[in-house]
């Protein structure tokens, strides 16, 4: 019995190779894209689970009310007041910055993590070598990551090792005592280098103690999500208590406002990250429901030409559950294959896709039942679906009545109006698909060759420039060496740069005003900075360093009328007609007079999503606390001068290791997440376009084999070749042009929801529509034109001699 | 109006090759009404449809009122079937999916018709054969004896000079059969030339000649006395 059904099953994958191939294919195509996609929103909804007890961890988040949001940062001090009012609290302090490592000659720079010795009682984190209650106890302990053990030690052993480590102008040496295994790379934690918290004194550290600052991120573990919220509810009363000192109101929780917050969903805490990767999961889910769909509809429109077969079964004594059987059966097998097909285009497309995203993903067979369990979900409901039309309608049918009759009982009307409809759907999100790649991947070429107010090529930035270590001359001998380097056009320092952290704002208001004045950021700038970046002077003149007047010695010492540059957004915030108008101008801030000397076109330093800030640039001759350098060169190759640079590095700062990048790299995370996004999307949106190709192509093949007869008849009556093609070819288009009705409202509603989040984006022009709509047209006419020209093309004789 | 010379047709598939048509030689005057006769497989449907310009001939020389036929395009082929030829069939092949007034329609829509002049000529058609009353209907929902007129109806709709009939009684009962050999009979009254395959003795002699086949040649070709 079985072997007669392996046969069958056989005789009929032989007999339409066709079918078999396009229903196998289809079906795979969306396999392997929902697998590839299912693995991008695993990874990013995975973060920190590595952690053991992860999900009894909760990070605290203060509300920040200058930028608005919630910062996973406290004071240095807030576990110490906690554990006055909570002596049972289980809890430790991270914080981290770059130091210095110092291993005999060489100087490296590493991310340092600092935390406090009850560590290892939040995050229970695997010890490789060390005892974890033992470790980081004294201050001269430290625990290194598996890799940097590496690093340092190679193959020694690394437990009693010393390194040394120059960190806030202070040097110390530290001994080796743990190693942890490395986290995956599905951790936004950096726990490659900890050393121990030390409580600083309040002249070592002012802002340690005060409520507003973000000094470490406090993490606290509880046993039971119950007494998490306890605490978490009494958070608002603690800090009635408890808070004093500046920027507290009264009652103090009116503007400090304390929250858990649990560290699973802190990866994508923000909205526009939940957000993109939610649409991942629904092109996935889309993707192999389209997959799904064609299946089902391909197998249902052959299912109704074995009616016969049903019947002669029937008649030799099939029962009807054995037909029920026989059919899923088959369908189930056939699904089986498109799974396994799916999952290896899934395992060889991987490592392109895991470069082009950056991100390394793996299918992981053993260790992971979700990948079980998603192929079991796949067979089992695209096989069942597509196995259960034929299995239970043909399988009801009257024996009798459908061998006497000529005509096929299944389908009909109904059928094939059912079976358009999801052509339509599948062709509709085939569109959207193409559309929204068109928006995404144009916004995504637009950002990189939008305006950014400067020069973006030909630039360096010094990011070891801020390091606290440097002295004022060393700082000034620096910029003078690289102005002499061959091929260096300017240098110049300020305190923002692009990807720099820290950012200064203050008040400004023109003279009468009632209130304090809109907030704006204020920039310190040395000589020439402007001209570096090649910023463009709207009106007025830049500062100039012959001029003595447009440079302060230091911010203290300024003193008169002071020259200030504005940008654009400056202009328009403090309430300038225009430029012109704001040139001459005077502005109070900082308990000081500022006139406005020019007015230079906005600088994009940061993300593309993020508004343009309103900038004071305040010129000083001096040294700036914390500034970047940057240096802008030309005629000379990138790579020969970075070496020339650090050469003088070297020279005038033996001590610090040198960092620089250009200009592009610097800038380059700002753009990366959304190009992964639009990559994915390209890809999502070429194989939806091809499984719904292929799903138009079944269709249109079971459709003229159906056909031959009518247009035989149609040839007859004396209807041309073209007036058949014309015939086929509308009635195959017909779901493709519906299905542009049905996709042009979602895309236009979920890219518009898309570009507003850009402070830079293209218009959403029809074009964009059109175009995808015409595309996908073409395609499919390519689709079905073989088809419908080799039916409209044969002898109608040919036709209509079978009877 | 039509001249068949020394007509071949071969069938070749991958193992067998069969002749349906053997040096055919025939002409058929304007308004005759020729039955052609012979035993299953001897050719007469071939001739038919080489006749209805849906078969080509393997060789020989066709000369439809004077035009040499053979040698046309496709296109042009499509357009002669058109402007001077009706099918009726055996087994109808009305489509289904249309209703009897749309597949009568079908016969005008291709001669490039305005819409209303199509619906008064469809309705004449329909009312000539008797069923115009079934206009709207289906052809599922139509006796075999209502299709086979319906198909009538669609033959003449474009008033051809040749009508052609594979067996057009062959799956009516005798009435119905009756019915459509009646107005076969009145079409030739009006002028129609009519080519009919019939197995049948007693439609054969409705015509006014009989052609008899066997394997593919014309055996016998017989004028009845009028």
């Amino acid at each position: 019995m079985l072997g007669h059904w392996l046969l069958t099953l056989y005789r009929s994958v032989a007999r339409h190779r066709l079918y078999a191939a396009i229903n196998v294919l289809g079906l795979a195509l969306g396999v392997a894209v929902f697998l590839v996609l299912m693995l991008v929103v695993r990874f990013q909804t995975s973060f920190e689970g590595w952690i053991p007890h992860a999900d009894q961890i909760y990070v605290i988040r203060r509300n920040d009310p200058i930028v608005g949001g919630w910062r996973p940062a406290t004071m240095g001090s807030l576990l110490n007041e906690l554990r006055a009012d909570y002596p049972q609290i289980v809890g430790t302090r991270v914080g981290g910055g770059l130091a210095t490592v110092r291993q005999g000659a060489t100087i490296t720079s590493e991310q340092v993590t600092w935390v406090d010795s009850g560590f290892f009682n939040v995050f229970d984190l695997p010890l490789i070598a060390g005892d974890r209650t033992q470790v980081l106890q004294a201050p001269d302990e430290m625990v290194v990551s598996e890799s940097k053990a590496r690093k340092y030690f190679g193959a020694a052993n690394p437990i009693g090792q010393r390194l040394t480590l120059i960190l806030d102008k202070k040097v110390r040496t530290y001994r080796i005592v743990g190693v942890i295994r490395d986290p995956p790379p599905t951790t936004d934690f950096n726990f490659d280098v900890l050393i121990g918290l030390e409580e600083p004194t309040p002249q070592e550290n002012p802002v340690w103690r005060l409520w507003s600052a973000s000094s470490v991120a406090t993490y606290l573990r509880f046993s039971t999500p119950g007494e998490a919220k306890a605490m978490g509810d009494g958070l608002e009363s603690f800090i009635d208590r408890h808070a004093v000192g500046p920027f507290i109101q009264t009652p103090p929780h009116k503007g400090l406002v304390l929250r858990l917050t649990p560290l699973l969903k802190m990866h994508l805490i923000v909205p526009r990250d939940e957000a993109i990767v939610a649409v991942i999961a629904a092109v996935a889910v889309l993707t192999l429901l389209l997959a799904a769909v064609n299946y089902v509809n391909l197998a249902t429109a052959r299912a109704s030409m074995r009616a016969k077969e049903v019947a002669l079964r029937k008649v030799m004594g099939a029962t009807r559950p054995g037909l029920i059987a026989q059919f899923v059966g088959e369908s189930v097998v056939v699904a089986l294959c498109g799974a396994l097909m799916g999952l290896a285009l899934c395992e060889l497309v991987l490592p392109l896709f895991s470069a082009a995203i950056g991100v390394t993903l793996k299918l992981d067979y053993l260790g992971d039942p979700w990948l079980a369990g998603m192929m079991v979900f796949v067979v089992v409901v695209v096989g069942v679906g597509a196995g259960a039309y034929p299995a239970f309608v043909l399988s009801r049918f009257q024996a009798a009545s459908v061998l006497a009759s000529a005509r096929s009982p299944g389908g009909g009307r109904a059928g094939s109006r059912l079976r358009e409809a999801l052509v339509v759907l599948q062709f509709a999100v085939a569109i959207a698909f193409t559309i929204g790649m068109a928006v995404i991947l144009s916004q995504a070429d637009y950002l990189h060759r939008a305006d950014l107010g400067f020069r973006r090529q030909g630039l360096i930035q010094v990011d070891s420039f801020p390091h606290p270590d440097l002295t004022a001359e060393q700082r000034a001998s620096l910029l003078t060496a690289w102005r002499a380097e061959p091929g260096v056009v300017a240098a110049a320092q300020a305190d923002s740069a692009p990807a720099f952290k820290r950012r200064l704002m203050e008040t400004f208001r023109r003279p009468g005003a009632p209130d304090n004045g809109p907030t704006v950021d204020f920039v310190s700038i040395g000589p020439n900075f402007l001209q570096t970046y090649g910023a463009r002077l709207l009106a007025g003149r830049l500062p100039d360093p012959s001029r003595a007047a447009d440079f302060s010695v230091s911010r203290q010492e300024a003193a008169g009328s002071i020259n200030i540059v504005l940008n654009s957004r400056a202009v328009r915030v403090l309430g300038f007609a225009s430029p012109r108008d704001a040139v001459g101008q005077s502005l109070e801030g900082l308990n000081k007079r500022f006139t406005v000397i020019g007015v230079v076109s906005d600088m994009r330093f940061r993300s593309p999503r993020d508004a343009l800030a309103p900038i004071v640039y305040w010129s000083f001759s001096g040294a700036i606390a914390d500034g970047e350098a940057v240096v802008r060169f030309a005629g000379i190759d990138t790579d020969v001068l970075m070496a020339r640079l650090a050469a003088d590095w070297r020279r005038i700062v033996p001590t610090e290791p040198f960092l620089a990048k250009t200009m592009a790299a610097e800038l380059e995370p700002y753009y990366r997440t959304d190009e992964q996004i639009s990559r994915m999307l390209t890809l999502a949106a070429v194989l939806a376009v091809l499984i719904g190709c292929i799903g138009l192509y079944g269709l249109a093949s079971f459709n003229t084999a159906q056909r031959v007869k009518e247009i035989g008849i149609r040839k007859t009556l004396g209807a041309s070749t073209a007036d058949i093609l014309r015939l086929l070819m509308g009635q195959f288009l017909r779901p493709v042009v519906l299905a542009n009705l049905a996709a042009w409202p979602l895309a236009y509603i979920t890219l518009r929801a898309y570009l507003v989040g850009f402070d830079q984006r293209v218009a959403l022009t029809p074009a964009y529509f059109l175009t995808a709509s015409a595309m996908t047209l073409l395609i499919a006419v390519v689709t079905v034109a073989g088809q419908a020209l080799l039916v409209a093309r044969a002898p109608p004789s040919k036709a209509l001699r079978h009877e | 109006m039509i001249v068949l010379a020394d007509i071949n047709r071969l069938f070749r598939s991958d193992e067998v090759e069969t002749t349906a048509l053997r040096s055919i030689d025939l002409s058929i005057e304007e308004g005759e009404f020729v039955a052609i006769m012979g035993p299953s497989g001897c050719g007469k449907s071939t001739l038919l449809n080489t006749l209805g310009m849906i078969d080509k001939p393997t060789s020989g020389r066709y000369l439809f009122r004077g035009q040499e036929v053979t040698d046309l395009e496709e296109a042009q082929l499509a357009r002669m079937r058109r402007d001077n030829l009706g099918f009726v069939f055996q087994s109808f092949n009305l489509i289904d999916e249309l209703t009897i007034a749309e597949n009568v329609e079908l016969g005008l829509v291709y001669r490039r018709w305005a819409g209303k002049d199509r619906k008064a000529r469809v309705e004449a058609a329909l009312d000539r054969v008797g069923v115009a009353h079934r206009s709207r209907h289906y052809p599922h929902q139509l006796s075999g004896g209502q299709q086979q007129r319906a198909a009538i109806a669609r033959a003449i709709v474009g008033q051809p000079s040749l009508i052609l009939a594979d067996e057009p009684t062959g799956n009516l009962d005798s009435e119905n059969g009756e019915q459509v050999m009646e107005i076969l009979k009145s079409l030739n009254r009006e002028g129609a030339t009519i080519v009919m395959v019939t197995h049948s003795p007693r439609n054969a002699d409705v015509a006014q000649r009989r052609i008899d086949m066997l394997d593919g040649r014309v055996v016998i070709s017989a004028s009845r006395a009028a």
